[in-house]
C-alpha cells in the first residue's frame, strides 16, 4: 500500500508543480494564498461569486489556495468597515461586492464607502425583467406605463425589499416614463420567489426580479415578460429591452471585486493580472453559464470611474424614491 | 391517484443512501434530545441550522423532520422512567407511565408508548399526505388579505391555547412581536429599533432567540436553582413485552389518540400539549376501569403518546402548505426554508416536489426506524440520562456558540444571545412560557407585511379584509375562536 | 398571603411597561417615510407598544394584588446560588472576549471549563480536556466538513 500512496503523492506533486508554473512566470508578484472577503452570509450571490472565483482560480492553477471569510449583514455595510480598517494594506485580499452594496451604503447612511477601497474589476451582472401574470391585460411596457400614469394606485409592483435592485428599477421606469417614482405602489417581498406566488395568484399587477428568478415561469407561459433591463437583446430570450420600448433605462445587478486600501501599485497590478487571467479561463466561462451570469468584465481605472457614476445614479434614484436625502 | 404517484416519487428520493442516512441521523439525534430533559427539537434544529449553508435542502429537511419525530418518541422514555418530562408534549405520559414503571411495568409502558407513537405517527403522516395537497388547492387562491386574516386566526387560537395563564402567554407573545419589529422594514427600507447598531439592521435571528431562551436561559436557571437531588432513572425490569390484555387495552387508545392529535395539530393553533391532555381525559372517561387512572393505567400512556405524535404530523400541514408555523419547532423549520430562499406555501408543492414528497416519504421511513430504535435499543437511551450534568450543559453551551457565531462571526450576536438567555432565565424563574416568544417573532413580521401589502394593493381600502369571501370567513372563525370560549363560560355560570 | 408570591408578575409587568415606553418613544421619534405606503412603518410598532403597555399594567396590578385567580402560583424556589451563576457568567464573558483573537477552540474550552464548574464539577483537568476535545471535533466538523466559517485563532492557525 505504501507504494501506491507514494505514487499518488508523486503524481500529486507533479500536478501541483505544473499548475504552479504559470504563477512564477506570468505575474508581477505571485499570489499563492488568496484571501476572499465576502460581506454576506454563506449562500447568497456574493458568496457564490467568491466561491466560484476560488474554484476558477484553483482549476486554472493561478493560486494554491483561497480562504473565504464571511461577514454578513445589512447589504454588506457590516462587513465593509472591517475590510477597510482591518484588512488595510493586505496585497493578497479581495472583497466581493456590487450594486446592492452601493445602494445599501446610501440607504443605511453607512460611514464608509467603496471609494475607500481599491477597485479591481467588475465581473458579472444579472439583468432584471418586468413580468405580468399570464392573464394580465398588459401586453407591452407601453400598456403598463400608460396605466401607471393614469392612476398609480391601481398598478401594484411586486419585487424584493424596498430600496433594493427591483425597487430601484421600478423607480427608474416610473421616472423615465415621466411619472413620480414615489407614487409607485411597490409591494415588497423578501425575494423573487415569494413575489412569484403573488404574481401567479394574480394578486399584483406586475413584478420585477432578476431573470434567474422569473425565467422558468416565463418559459412555462405562466408569467409574461414585458421587458428586460439589459443593454441589448439576450441570446435565447425572446424579450425586448426596455430601451427598445422607449423607456431609457438600463440596469445590471452587477458584482465585482475590490482590494483593501493602502496596497502598493505592484500589489494592485498582480491582483489585476490574477483577476484578468481568471476571467479568461475556461473554468470561469463554465461558471458564468451555470449561473446565468452575464460577463460584463471591466477592470482597473474604468471600474473606479464606473463605481463613481453608478453611486451618483443610484443616489439620485433613491432620493427620488424618498429613501435617501 | 396523483398523490400516490407523487408519494412513490417521494420514496424514490427518500430511499437514496444519503437521504436514508440523514433520516437515520435525524431520528437518532431526535430520540437523544427527546430523552434529555431541557433539550427539545426546537433547540436542536436551531443549533443545526448552520448546516443549511452546505447541505442540500432535501437532506437538511429530512434530518430536521427526523429530529422532530424522534424527540416525540424520546420524550416519553424520560417521562416514564424519571417522572420528568423530556419534552413538554410528554407531561401527561409521566402521569400514568411513571406509575406503571414504579410497579415494575416499565417494559409494557415503554412498549405501548413506542408502538402507539409508531401507529399514530403513521396515521398522522397518512393524514399529512392526503390533507396537505387539499389545503394547497385552497391556498393557491390566497393573497395578502387572506394570509393576514389567517395570521389573525392563528394569533387568536395560539393565545387561546397558551395554557395556564393567558396573561403570561400574551406577554411572551408580545415580546416576540417586538423582537420581530427590529431591523430594516421590508416595505419602506426604514430602520426600526436598531439604535445605530449595523448588526441589528437585518433583524434578530430566530436562532439567537431560540438558543438564548432554551439553552442559555435553561443553563442559567439550573445553575441558580439546582433540582432537588437528582433521581436515578428507574430500572427497566421484567418483560418488555405487552400482555394480551395490554394490547387489547392499548390499540383503541392509540387510534383515538391519533384521531384527536392529528386534527388539533393541523389547526392553525397547533402545539402538542393540548391534544395530549384531551386524549388523557377521553381515555379516563371511556375506560371501564377509571379507578386505575393515577395508579398506572396503560390507556393513559397509549392515548396521549399517540396524540402527541399525530399532532406532530398535523403541525406539518399548515407549515408546508401555507407557510404558517404553529409551534416553536415549526417556526424554526420555517426559518430554515428561508435560509434556502425557499418559501413554504402552496407553490412549494409545485416548485419543490422532490423536497416535499421526499420529506413526507422520509417521515414514513423515519417512523419505522424509530420503532426499532426505541424498542430493542431502549437500554442505550436510558444510559444517556447518566451523562453528568456539568459535561452536558457545558457541551450545550459550546454548541450554542457555534449556532450563533457560525452565522455571522459577530460578537454582537453572542452578546444578543446572552441577553436572550437572561430574559429566558427570568421567564423560566417566574413561570412565563417561552415558546410564544418564538411564535411571535416569526408570525409577527409575516402578519405585518401581509397586512401592508394588502393595503398597498387595495389602495388603502380597509374593507378588502371583509369583501374577499375567503378572508372574511377566516376573520369570522377568528372572532368565533375569540368569543366562543367566553360565551361557554357565561353559559356555565348562568 | 399571596402578596409576596406574585413578585415576578410585578417585576416582569414593570419591565414590559418600560419596554412599551421605549417602543412608543422610539417610534414617535423616527422620521415618517415619504414612500408610497398606505400603512407606514410606524403603525405596527404603535400597536405593539400599546398592547405591551396594557399587558404590563395588567400584570403589575395583578402582581400587586397577589397574583391572578387562575391558580398559577410562582414556583417556590430556593434563593439564587451566587457562586455557580458567577462561574457561568464568567464563562460566557470570557467566551465573547476570547473568540475573536484567541479563536473558537480556545474560547470554547474556557467556556466549557467554567460551565462545568458552575454545575458543580471539581475536576478541572478532565473538564479542560473534554472541552478541548469537544471544541476541536466541533471545529473540524463545522468548519472542515460543513464549510462554516468560525474564524481562525491561535490553535486553528496551527493546522
Amino acid at each position: 500500500m505504501l507504494w501506491s500512496r507514494r505514487q499518488v503523492l508523486a503524481t500529486g506533486l507533479l500536478a501541483s508543480a505544473s499548475a504552479a508554473a504559470p504563477i512564477r512566470t506570468g505575474l508581477a508578484q505571485a499570489i499563492e494564498q488568496l484571501r476572499i472577503f465576502v460581506p454576506a452570509n454563506p449562500g447568497g450571490g456574493w458568496d457564490q461569486t467568491g466561491r466560484s472565483m476560488e474554484m476558477a482560480m484553483k482549476s486554472a492553477g493561478l493560486i494554491k489556495s483561497a480562504q473565504i471569510t464571511n461577514v454578513g449583514g445589512a447589504g454588506g455595510t457590516v462587513g465593509l468597515p472591517q475590510f477597510i480598517n482591518q484588512w488595510k494594506g493586505q496585497g493578497n485580499a479581495l472583497m466581493v461586492g456590487g450594486m446592492v452594496m452601493v445602494g445599501a451604503i446610501i440607504a443605511n447612511k453607512a460611514r464608509n464607502n467603496l471609494t475607500e477601497t481599491t477597485p479591481i474589476a467588475r465581473l458579472t451582472g444579472e439583468f432584471q425583467v418586468v413580468v405580468v401574470p399570464a392573464a394580465s391585460p398588459f401586453r407591452s411596457m407601453a400598456d403598463l406605463v400608460a396605466a401607471f400614469k393614469a392612476d398609480p394606485a391601481k398598478v401594484s409592483w411586486a419585487g424584493g425589499s424596498a430600496g433594493g435592485t427591483d425597487h430601484i428599477l421600478a423607480g427608474m421606469i416610473a421616472k423615465a416614463a415621466g411619472g413620480d417614482p414615489r407614487k409607485v405602489a411597490y409591494v415588497a417581498y423578501s425575494g423573487g420567489g415569494p413575489a412569484q406566488a403573488a404574481l401567479l395568484g394574480n394578486q399584483v399587477s406586475c413584478g420585477i426580479s432578476g431573470w434567474g428568478e422569473f425565467g422558468e415561469q416565463v418559459r412555462a407561459g405562466k408569467l409574461r415578460a414585458l421587458g428586460i433591463s439589459a443593454d441589448k437583446r439576450q441570446p435565447g430570450i425572446d424579450v425586448p429591452t426596455l430601451r427598445e420600448q422607449g423607456i431609457d433605462v438600463e440596469l445590471f445587478n452587477w458584482r465585482g471585486v475590490f482590494a483593501p486600501p493602502g496596497i502598493s501599485d505592484a500589489q494592485r497590478q498582480s491582483l489585476l493580472d490574477l483577476v484578468d487571467r481568471m476571467v479568461k479561463s475556461p473554468a470561469w466561462a463554465e461558471i458564468l453559464k451555470r449561473y446565468d451570469w452575464t460577463d460584463i468584465y471591466l477592470p482597473g481605472d474604468r471600474y473606479r470611474a464606473y463605481i463613481a457614476s453608478e453611486t451618483e445614479r443610484i443616489h439620485a434614484i433613491l432620493k427620488d424614491l424618498g429613501l435617501a436625502s | 391517484m396523483e398523490t400516490l404517484g407523487q408519494l412513490a416519487h417521494g420514496f424514490a428520493v427518500a430511499l437514496t443512501p444519503l437521504n436514508l442516512l440523514w433520516a437515520f441521523v435525524g431520528v437518532f439525534l431526535g430520540t437523544a434530545v427527546g430523552v434529555l430533559p431541557g433539550l427539545g427539537p426546537a433547540l436542536t434544529i436551531a443549533l443545526l441550522l448552520p448546516i443549511t449553508f452546505s447541505v442540500d435542502a432535501t437532506g437538511a429537511f429530512i434530518l430536521f423532520a427526523g429530529i422532530y419525530y424522534g424527540a416525540m418518541y424520546g420524550g416519553s422514555t424520560t417521562s416514564i422512567l424519571l417522572n420528568t418530562p423530556g419534552e413538554s408534549a410528554t407531561i401527561v405520559t409521566a402521569l400514568e407511565g411513571n406509575r406503571m414503571a414504579r410497579r415494575g411495568r416499565a417494559g409494557p409502558a415503554l412498549a405501548t408508548a413506542a408502538i402507539g407513537s409508531f401507529v399514530a405517527g403513521t396515521v398522522g403522516t397518512l393524514g399529512l399526505t392526503f390533507l396537505a395537497p387539499l389545503v394547497v388547492e385552497f391556498a393557491l387562491r390566497f393573497g395578502p388579505a387572506e394570509y393576514f386574516s389567517l395570521m389573525v386566526l392563528a394569533f387568536v387560537t395560539v393565545s387561546a391555547m397558551l395554557g395556564a395563564s393567558a396573561l403570561r402567554g400574551l406577554a411572551a407573545l408580545l415580546v416576540g412581536l417586538f423582537l420581530g419589529l427590529i431591523g430594516v422594514d421590508l416595505q419602506t427600507g426604514q430602520a426600526r429599533f436598531t439604535f445605530g447598531v449595523p448588526e441589528l439592521l437585518d433583524g434578530i435571528d430566530v436562532i439567537v432567540v431560540a438558543v438564548g431562551l432554551f439553552a442559555v436561559g435553561e443553563a442559567l436557571f439550573l445553575a441558580a436553582h439546582p433540582r432537588p437531588a437528582e433521581q436515578a432513572p428507574l430500572k427497566v425490569s421484567g418483560s418488555l413485552w405487552m400482555t394480551r390484555d395490554d394490547w387489547r387495552r392499548s390499540w383503541k387508545a392509540w387510534l383515538r389518540g391519533s384521531a384527536i392529535g392529528f386534527p388539533l395539530g393541523s389547526l392553525p393553533a397547533g402545539g402538542a400539549e393540548v391534544p395530549t391532555f384531551i386524549s388523557y381525559f377521553v381515555e379516563k372517561k371511556l375506560s371501564r376501569r377509571p379507578e386505575e387512572f393515577g395508579q398506572g393505567a396503560i390507556e393513559g400512556v397509549a392515548g396521549p403518546e399517540a396524540a402527541n405524535n399525530a399532532s406532530a404530523a398535523g403541525v406539518l400541514v399548515p407549515m408546508l402548505s401555507l407557510g404558517l408555523p404553529t409551534s416553536a419547532t415549526a417556526a424554526i423549520m420555517l426559518s430554515a426554508f428561508q435560509s434556502y430562499g425557499i418559501s413554504p406555501g402552496p407553490l412549494l408543492f409545485q416548485n419543490q416536489a422532490d423536497l416535499v414528497w421526499g420529506l413526507i416519504a422520509s417521515l414514513y421511513i423515519g417512523n419505522a426506524m424509530l420503532l426499532v430504535l426505541n424498542l430493542p435499543l431502549i437500554g442505550l437511551w436510558v444510559r444517556i440520562l447518566s451523562v453528568p450534568a456539568p459535561l452536558l450543559y457545558a457541551g450545550i453551551l459550546v454548541f450554542a456558540t457555534i449556532g450563533t457565531y457560525g452565522i455571522s462571526q459577530s460578537p454582537v450576536d453572542l452578546l444578543l444571545l446572552y441577553a436572550m438567555g437572561g430574559m429566558g432565565y427570568l421567564m423560566r424563574r417566574f413561570d412565563f412560557p417561552t415558546a410564544p416568544v418564538i411564535i411571535g417573532l416569526i408570525l409577527g413580521p409575516l402578519a405585518e407585511q401581509e397586512f401592508r401589502r394588502a393595503m398597498t394593493i387595495s389602495g388603502g381600502d380597509l374593507t378588502v379584509f371583509l369583501s374577499k369571501p375567503l378572508s372574511a370567513t377566516l376573520l369570522a372563525l377568528a372572532l368565533l375562536a375569540l368569543i366562543g370560549p367566553m360565551l361557554l363560560r357565561l353559559r356555565r355560570r348562568a | 398571603m399571596a402578596g409576596g408570591r406574585a413578585f415576578g408578575e410585578t417585576l416582569i409587568g414593570a419591565g414590559l411597561v418600560l419596554l412599551a415606553g421605549l417602543v412608543i418613544l422610539e417610534t414617535a421619534g423616527a422620521p415618517a417615510s415619504p414612500l408610497y405606503a398606505r400603512v407606514g412603518p410606524q403603525a405596527f410598532p404603535y400597536a405593539v407598544g400599546g398592547c405591551l403597555l396594557l399587558l404590563g399594567l395588567a400584570l403589575v396590578l395583578r402582581g400587586l394584588h397577589g397574583g391572578g385567580r387562575d391558580g398559577v402560583a410562582e414556583p417556590d424556589l430556593a434563593p439564587v446560588r451566587a457562586r455557580p451563576v458567577l462561574w457561568l457568567l464568567a464563562g460566557l464573558a470570557l467566551n465573547v472576549a476570547l473568540i475573536g483573537e484567541a479563536g473558537f477552540i480556545l474560547a470554547s474550552t474556557v467556556l466549557f471549563l467554567c460551565v462545568a464548574r458552575a454545575f458543580g464539577s471539581e475536576r478541572p483537568l478532565r473538564d479542560g480536556l473534554a472541552g478541548l476535545a469537544l471544541a476541536g471535533v466541533a471545529y473540524a466538523g463545522f468548519a472542515g466538513l460543513l464549510g462554516i466559517s468560525l474564524g481562525r485563532g491561535l490553535i486553528e492557525r496551527l493546522f
